[in-house]
């Protein structure tokens, strides 16, 4: 027990010593949620739209400041001849464009169907498939109008009007769901990265061997060498929070508690994860490669960038063997609903498996190496 | 409890390779003894076994009259063991990791303060004490890192080439200390390239090949050597000493920096009027021309050959 505090004590002086460890600790969650969380909730907005309104009516212009108030497009353009739309797509001035028919309000007073054209630059196909469904949304409430407006003084008809309620992120933010996620990814990053580095440093510089060589068992050096990493995650996580929380206002709804109980479990895999990698490599070069490639995969399976539901089968599947989705999941509903405990065991039990497992995987490959 | 090291037919490979090949040795209790070898000879192999980093295929490790394989923790208690490239931290100033090898081995704070205050005024190292590791010359990293390896006092040290890559001040220095420490009774087996510190040692154990090949004291090398051996200092004694070995008349020929050894079966005055005659017809100056004894050089040279 003693030896474990003198190597933790030891492992501090050197962190202190390091100016690039402080900045590691300090300045990465606060610099990467500042510019990052910016990037992940980018919300489609300002779509560039062209629009050619050959109707030419009060109804007409009704519809394109319904589109133009919405809030996501900015109409830059207005163009009388059809034919020539597909140059603003072509050069890229427009991503959307949208061809009101010249018989539009007639055909609305008859009810005789009328079809609006929308031409959408499908290069950026997130972009593209949210603007259609913003277009559709305009539309849809726009003619649900008309037709309210047509049936009224004749007969009494009730039109249905879905009356939507939101639970949940009200505001529907998506900042909310992205950042954090990305505090989850910022954990998995710096505690792995670091872990894995710390002890191959010790055996590039081969001060390795001279632990290994005075009467300290490998278990105690282990323990020894992880409690610092531990603790600067715990911190970097900390920080992180409290920037999101001052900085992007983001909800913090449920118990902090629980959420702490949460990342300490997965720590073990992320630790376990760093010293399988610093057992397995022999320079920090070798070490820094191997981190990338499984955080990678973490981060990209995770459901943290792309929702898991979304993906084809075969990564959906590869998911549930990546331990950063759970927490992924805990953080979000934790943050955003303030789920208790009783909604998120099983994510705490598959975290444990991956923590347990990984954890002692990594410790037996270490002692093995160490032979 | 006596501390001393038995070596019984150790045997290590690598792959295919065999570092240690029935390699047998002892080191009496308090006595230095010098391991000599040429580079890839199984110096560092065979210390690493006796420090147990390395396990070997076959044979045993006595070292303090404990098996290196089954009571490891009980021998790592009393050895020190200063590998070739002994890392300290360099970010620790050289106190920190002097305390910080203390208290991986245990000794307790009073006694720790004072062994190091000790440490660092024998190996003249006090006025540095809040320096950092890095920022030491490489003789002073190596006084420090032999403190790291006597901060909990061991009774038996393992030294593998201590000086390689010191420079003569320093090397002079650090074999002071050395004597020093064989004087307080501590058991020492050091490995080193150099024949001059070799002779510094009690006994010296010549290996090639993972295999000792002679163990012997330094005073006696001479008499495990038949021939007469001739010392020649002469201008050009690079061409000398082609000429002579081209003349196949003696058993060896070597250049050592200014001067050539040659060695043979013959007296003194026999040879001396043939090197005369080979080496001024070829326009060469001899300076001097003696017979001296044996060194360890030639010793090892002759056993290597």
């Amino acid at each position: 027990m003693r030896k474990i505090i003198h190597i933790v004590k030891k492992e501090f002086i050197q962190i202190r010593r390091d100016p690039a460890m402080i900045r590691i600790i300090f300045l990465i969650p606060i610099v990467q949620l500042l510019i990052l969380g910016y990037v992940v909730s980018s919300e489609v907005k300002n779509i560039q739209t062209v629009i050619c309104d050959l109707d030419n009516s009060p109804t007409s212009r009704q519809l394109i400041d319904r589109v133009r108030n919405s809030g996501y497009f900015n109409v830059k353009y207005f163009e009388r001849r059809e034919n020539f739309l597909y140059d603003y797509l072509n050069r890229s001035k427009a991503s959307v464009a949208i061809v009101i028919p010249a018989n539009m309000s007639r055909n609305l007073a008859k009810n005789i169907p009328t079809e609006i054209q929308i031409l959408v630059d499908g290069v950026d196909s997130n972009t593209s498939t949210i603007a259609l469904g913003y277009i559709a949304g305009i539309l849809e409430s726009f003619l649900a109008e008309k037709l309210a407006q047509q049936i009224q003084g004749g007969t009494d008809v009730h039109l249905l009007t879905p009356n939507i309620r939101i639970w949940y992120n009200q505001d529907l933010k998506f900042k909310n769901f992205m950042i954090p996620g990305l505090i989850v990814f910022l954990l998995t990053m710096v505690t792995t990265l670091i872990s894995a580095m710390g002890l191959v440093r010790e055996r590039e510089i081969g001060t390795l061997e001279q632990l290994l060589v005075a009467p300290i068992k490998k278990h105690e050096l282990l323990i020894g060498k992880i409690i610092p990493f531990a603790a600067i995650g715990i911190i970097v996580v900390t920080l992180a929070i409290a920037f999101a929380k001052v900085w992007y206002n983001i909800p913090i709804v449920g118990n902090l508690g629980l959420f702490a109980l949460f990342i300490i479990i997965y720590l073990f895999t992320t630790l376990g994860i760093g010293l399988f990698v610093s057992a397995s490599a022999s320079t920090q070069q070798q070490a820094m490669f191997m981190t990338f490639f499984f955080i990678i995969f973490f981060m990209f399976l995770s459901g943290f960038l792309f929702q898991v539901e979304n993906m084809p089968k075969v990564p959906q599947y590869l998911s549930y063997f990546d331990p950063m989705r759970y927490l992924v999941i805990v953080v979000r509903e934790l943050f955003i609903k303030g789920a208790s405990l009783k909604y998120l065991y099983w994510q705490g039990i598959a975290l444990m498996i991956f923590g347990s497992t990984i954890f002692s995987f990594a410790v037996l490959r270490f002692q093995r190496r160490m032979k | 409890m006596t501390f001393d090291i038995k070596i019984v037919g150790l045997k290590k490979s690598f792959g295919s390779i065999l570092a240690i090949d029935d390699l047998h040795l002892d080191v009496h209790e308090g006595e230095m003894l010098g391991l000599i070898g040429p580079d890839g000879a199984g110096k560092t192999t065979t210390l690493r076994m006796l420090s147990g980093l390395l396990i070997a295929d076959e044979g045993v490790c006595l070292v303090g009259g404990k098996n290196v394989r089954s009571e490891l923790s009980a021998v790592r208690q009393f050895i020190g063991y200063m590998p070739q490239r002994f890392s300290l931290y360099p970010d620790l100033t050289v106190a920190e990791n002097l305390r910080f090898f203390a208290d991986l081995f245990q000794v307790n704070k009073e006694e720790r303060e004072n062994r190091m205050k000790r440490l660092l005024e024998f190996n003249r190292l006090s006025p540095f004490s809040n320096r950092r590791t890095a920022a030491l010359s490489g003789g002073m990293k190596q006084k420090l890192a032999l403190s790291c390896t006597l901060i909990h006092t061991p009774k038996i040290l393992l030294l593998d080439e201590p000086t390689t890559g010191v420079d003569p001040v320093s090397r002079r220095e650090f074999w002071d200390i050395l004597k020093e420490l064989r004087a307080s009774g501590v058991t020492i087996l050091v490995t080193t390239p150099y024949m001059d510190e070799a002779a510094k040692c009690n006994r010296v154990a010549f290996i090639h090949n993972g295999k000792i090949l002679l163990v012997t004291e330094p005073e006696k090398i001479a008499h495990h050597y038949k021939n007469t051996v001739l010392e020649i200092v002469c201008d050009q004694n690079v061409k000398a000493a082609k000429i002579l070995i081209a003349s196949k008349q003696f058993d060896s020929v070597h250049s050592f920096g200014d001067r050539v050894h040659l060695s043979s079966h013959q007296t003194s005055e026999q040879m001396k009027p043939m090197i005369k005659n080979l080496v001024e017809i070829e326009n060469i100056q001899i300076n001097s021309m003696k017979e001296i004894s044996a060194s360890i050089e030639d010793v090892f040279v002759e056993l290597l050959n």
